[in-house]
């Protein structure tokens, strides 16, 4: 059996993806082990099943509070990498004199984006309802995240399938044909915000279709009669200062 | 909702880079996590940074987590031990003192929790006491074969042997 092959039977699968979570193979065939696990879903599903497994021994170790260094640590290391702030101060700092046309080119593109629809924080949703099939509640399909906008009919909504799900998934259904419910906070009544493609398309959420999602406690999918999505719809906008 | 369930929908905001999110993950999941890096590493301070590192990883590489595959939180523990294990490579790992593990005892059916993992400790709990703590050393301390070997007293193929059987065990068991 070549050695590639050898990888495929479910006995040296499992005893690799058991001594994996154990911690007991070398660097080598470790990092070997994560490679062939990216092209091979059932490798893969062998794996996170052990890992599983194995976490229940953490019910033994008891909590203890990290120092506060380490947050704030952490917190300057995930800054560095999202805040936009600092690419420009590279580009700045490494371009130097730009030259009047650059500066012109540069004006008119952010003369550009002032006419697009204003969306307040882009890495910062105001709502967002993590979205799953109700027979497989615990499967993530899709994220819907709501961006408020600075004025009135500015707001977006967007839809981020889960990357590690099936392409299928995303084909299952024609998105033209799902319509998108908001489940009424106060109430408990269920209202029609609209069809699913239009309202994640670029274009802005009108004020009505904002409003039944930001008073909404839970969002919901159909197709036709059927509910094939739902996830509660969160309010984020306290933690990310979006609205 | 559930623990677990609250950290897979903070993971899926994770991996929209949502920063607050990624705050709220650490407060929930850091101090166990932070529990585990001293067993592992038996310093503090070395725990610390580790802890550091593992959530830097997490934060970069939220993506590669695939919820139609299993939870967040046990590939979230598989990423710290293995910084861990990485750091263990490195430095020379401190004395260890171990206490033994008994999990029997420790079946608590009333901790909704944890009530995923009841199988695991129901099967841990059949396994003969040696390999058992082969397993959960291993797991916790992130001990080698040959440290096994050393703590435990017994031969390298002795050792090997009962986590492979163990192992096994724990498979049939899981999946009967």
């Amino acid at each position: 059996m070549s050695g590639c092959m050898r990888y495929k039977c479910k006995n040296i699968q499992t005893h690799l993806a058991q001594q994996y979570a154990l911690g007991h193979l070398s660097h080598r065939v470790k990092t070997r082990v994560e490679m062939l696990i990216k092209h091979d879903k059932e490798f893969e599903k062998v794996m996170y099943e052990w890992q599983k497994h194995l976490s229940a021994l953490m019910q033994s170790v008891t909590d203890e509070k990290p120092p506060e260094h380490v947050w704030k640590a952490l917190e300057r290391q995930i800054g560095q990498v999202t805040a936009p702030s600092h690419w420009f101060a590279i580009i700045w700092r490494t371009v130097g004199a730009v030259s009047f046309v650059m500066l012109c080119a540069v004006s008119l593109l952010l003369w550009q984006q002032l006419q697009m629809p204003q969306v307040s924080h882009q890495s910062s949703p105001s709502y967002l309802a993590v979205m799953s099939a109700p027979e497989q509640p615990k499967v993530i399909v899709f994220v819907l995240s709501a961006y408020q906008g600075k004025k009135a009919g500015q707001s977006v909504l967007k839809l981020q399938w889960e990357k590690a799900n099936p392409v299928q998934d995303q084909t299952t259904f024609n998105q033209d044909e799902l319509t998108l419910w908001a489940i009424e906070r106060d109430t408990g009544k269920r209202v029609e915000v609209g069809r699913l493609s239009s309202l994640t398309s670029d274009n802005a959420l009108t004020k009505d279709a904002w409003l039944k999602i930001k008073n909404s406690a839970e969002l919901e999918v159909s197709l036709g009669k059927k509910i094939v999505y739902r996830g509660p719809c969160l309010q984020l906008s306290e933690w990310g200062k979006a609205s | 909702m559930s623990w677990n369930h609250e950290v897979d929908i903070l993971m899926a905001q994770v991996k929209l880079k949502h920063s607050p999110a990624f705050k709220k993950l650490y407060e929930q999941t850091s101090g166990k996590l932070y529990g585990l890096l001293i067993k592992m590493l038996g310093d503090k301070e070395l725990a610390a940074d580790v802890l550091q590192d593992a959530y830097a990883k997490i934060w970069q590489n939220a993506a590669q987590h695939d919820s139609s595959m299993g939870e967040a939180w046990p590939w979230l523990c598989q990423v710290t031990r293995n910084t861990a294990l990485d750091k263990l490579r490195q430095v020379k790992r401190y004395p260890l003192s171990l206490e033994d593990v008994e999990w029997v005892e420790e079946i608590h059916e009333s901790n909704h929790l944890w009530q995923d993992s009841y199988d695991m400790r129901r099967c841990l709990g059949k396994l003969k006491r040696e390999p058992r703590q082969a397993i959960i050393f291993s797991y916790l301390y992130g001990l080698t074969h040959k440290e096994l070997s050393e703590q435990l007293k017994q031969p390298l193929g002795t050792l090997k042997s009962w986590i492979r059987r163990g192992m096994k065990e724990l498979e049939a068991c899981l999946g009967a």
